[in-house]
């Protein structure tokens, strides 16, 4: 399946991922500068990203320990946001659009 | 601390011409200056807090790189095309004998084996799994409450996490002591055996065991892993030997070492204890603190190309440890790194390594260690080390507690 990237200040990407990795593996094995502090854990919320509208609704529900994580961050969005590390690729996800936030880039 | 005689003896490797003298430093990983006296951790940290360098090399262990900041740790960790995963443990010799599919691997040819690990042992099976893991965490709690007393790396680290995998793999109970023995010689060797034996060993333990479950597919993690194609094609014999050692290497020797460090930390603080036992809520980001505080695993790879790394250029062949332990420890990745706050923020660590080869089990790691404090402290709310007993902390691949007597008053 294909990703539509936008990293904040550096423009758009298109990157190919494997069913059965996270899309946070994906982003990260594709050279995507995507901190993941805590390596997939659901424990920070350093690989936060925003959800294009037309895939949220096709993702698997947030749970209330992701919720709580995304909450803590300057630019949670509601009917946007997930954990990168949360989400697993799937063909029937094809073409996802999602776009890193300030607090999910590697410094 | 090592007790073996031909492993003192091991001569120390001559400085190579790339390497400059200020870097060369005294430090052998499966025996680091002090352990015995300040602990595993702090014996990492100091050498790390020693120079001003991110890269040092050592002449123990035929000579190796070792990377010392986090931030370092985690780059090589993501950049398969300069530090290769060919040879993953040190001493080098040893690494080039250790086989398991698909560690030795880089992307792409890594990729689609990483594929069968993160279907049989990723998120969704650890979702699935988990009142199998409570049911067994339970049972031997119940059994250790009413004793007052035990060793925990014993009577808990080594039954846990192998009566789990006993349920999950399928494999009969009185196999486990040949098993334990095989992969603590892999990645803490006393001299006893050498990596060749231990690996015919394990095969020739491995290989009916195959060939049942190809024959008899079930639900269990075996029958997952080897009823697999790879890209398209089947799996030959080599690899699914690879991939279901691996599991149980995985499975029986890092978690033990984890849930060890853990305990000894809560033993030694009521405030933390009390916190968890007062809001059994935040277990799980506690858990996380205690990844990111005892990290158990220095692992290597080998330089592909030559590479500028901080001011010295590493060449192809040269071996840098990459280690785990130095992730969360930093004082540049966590402030106040060595303290234990369960309401950390934005923690930083590389306790599952990072990039392709990522600890496959990390979830299941992550649950076998809440699981383990949510039971443990229902039933046992307070414990101390017991009296006058010193804990003693081994080095190596993957790091150990030796004993951890524990005691409690029952109620």
């Amino acid at each position: 399946m294909k990703i539509k990237v936008a990293i904040p200040e550096r423009g758009e990407t298109e990157i190919e991922a494997r069913s059965g990795w996270t899309v946070m593996e994906a982003l990260r094995d594709a050279g995507i500068p995507i901190a993941a502090r805590c390596g997939g854990g659901c424990a920070c919320a350093s690989c936060h990203v925003h959800i294009d509208p037309a895939f949220f609704g096709k993702l698997a529900p947030v749970s209330e320990d992701e919720t709580d994580l995304l909450e803590s961050s300057d630019h949670y969005d509601v009917g946007a946001s997930r954990l990168s590390c949360q989400i697993i690729c799937d063909d029937a996800l094809d073409g996802l659009a999602l776009s890193l936030q300030p607090d999910s880039l590697e410094d | 601390m090592t007790d073996n005689v031909a492993e003192m003896a091991k001569p120390l490797a001559d400085v190579p011409s790339n390497v400059p003298a200020d870097r060369v430093v005294d430090f052998d990983i499966f025996n680091p200056p002090e352990i015995d006296e300040i602990g595993l951790h702090e014996a990492w940290v100091k050498l790390q807090q020693s120079t001003p360098h991110e890269v040092v090399w050592t002449p123990h262990n035929e000579g190796h790189w070792i990377a010392l900041r986090g931030k370092r740790v985690r780059a090589m960790y993501r950049d398969p095309d300069h530090f290769s995963s060919h040879v993953i443990w040190l001493p080098k010799s040893e690494g080039l004998q250790y086989g398991l599919v698909p560690t030795r691997l880089d992307p792409p040819q890594h990729t689609p084996f990483r594929e069968v690990l993160n279907n049989a042992i990723g998120i969704t099976v650890t979702k699935e799994v988990e009142p199998i893991v409570r049911e067994v965490a339970v049972e031997i709690i119940e059994d250790l409450a009413p004793r007052g007393a035990c060793n925990f790396t014993e009577d808990y680290a080594k039954q846990f996490p192998v009566r789990v995998f006993l349920k999950l793999l399928d494999i009969p109970y009185e196999d486990v002591a040949d098993v334990k023995k095989w992969v603590d010689q892999m990645t803490r060797p006393d001299g006893s055996m050498s990596m060749e034996e231990v690996m015919e060993n394990f095969f020739r333990y491995v290989d009916p065991i195959i060939d049942d479950r190809i024959a008899n597919p079930g639900e269990d993690l075996i029958s997952r892993v080897v009823n697999n194609d790879i890209d398209g094609r089947p799996m030959t014999r080599a690899e699914m030997r690879g991939l279901v050692s691996l599991l149980l290497v995985a499975g029986l020797d890092t978690v033990v070492n984890a849930l060890s460090f853990f305990m000894e930390f809560l033993a030694r603080s009521a405030s933390h204890r009390h916190e968890l036992v007062e809001n059994p809520k935040k277990i799980r980001l506690a858990v996380e603190e205690l990844f990111r505080r005892f990290p158990v695993v220095a692992e290597a790879r080998m330089v592909k190309v030559d590479t500028q790394v901080d001011g010295v250029t590493m060449k192809a062949g040269d071996m840098v440890c990459v280690p785990t332990i130095l992730g969360g420890t930093d004082d540049q990745m966590n402030k106040c790194p060595m303290q234990v706050d369960f309401n950390r923020k934005d923690t930083s660590h590389v306790t599952f390594g990072d990039g392709p080869h990522i600890c496959a089990g990390q979830h299941f790691a992550r649950q076998e260690a809440r699981v383990t404090i949510e039971e443990w402290l229902k039933r046992i709310p307070e414990f101390e080390i017991a009296p006058g007993s010193k804990i003693q902390h081994k080095s190596g691949i993957v790091c150990t507690v030796e004993d951890l007597p524990l005691v409690w008053k029952v109620k």
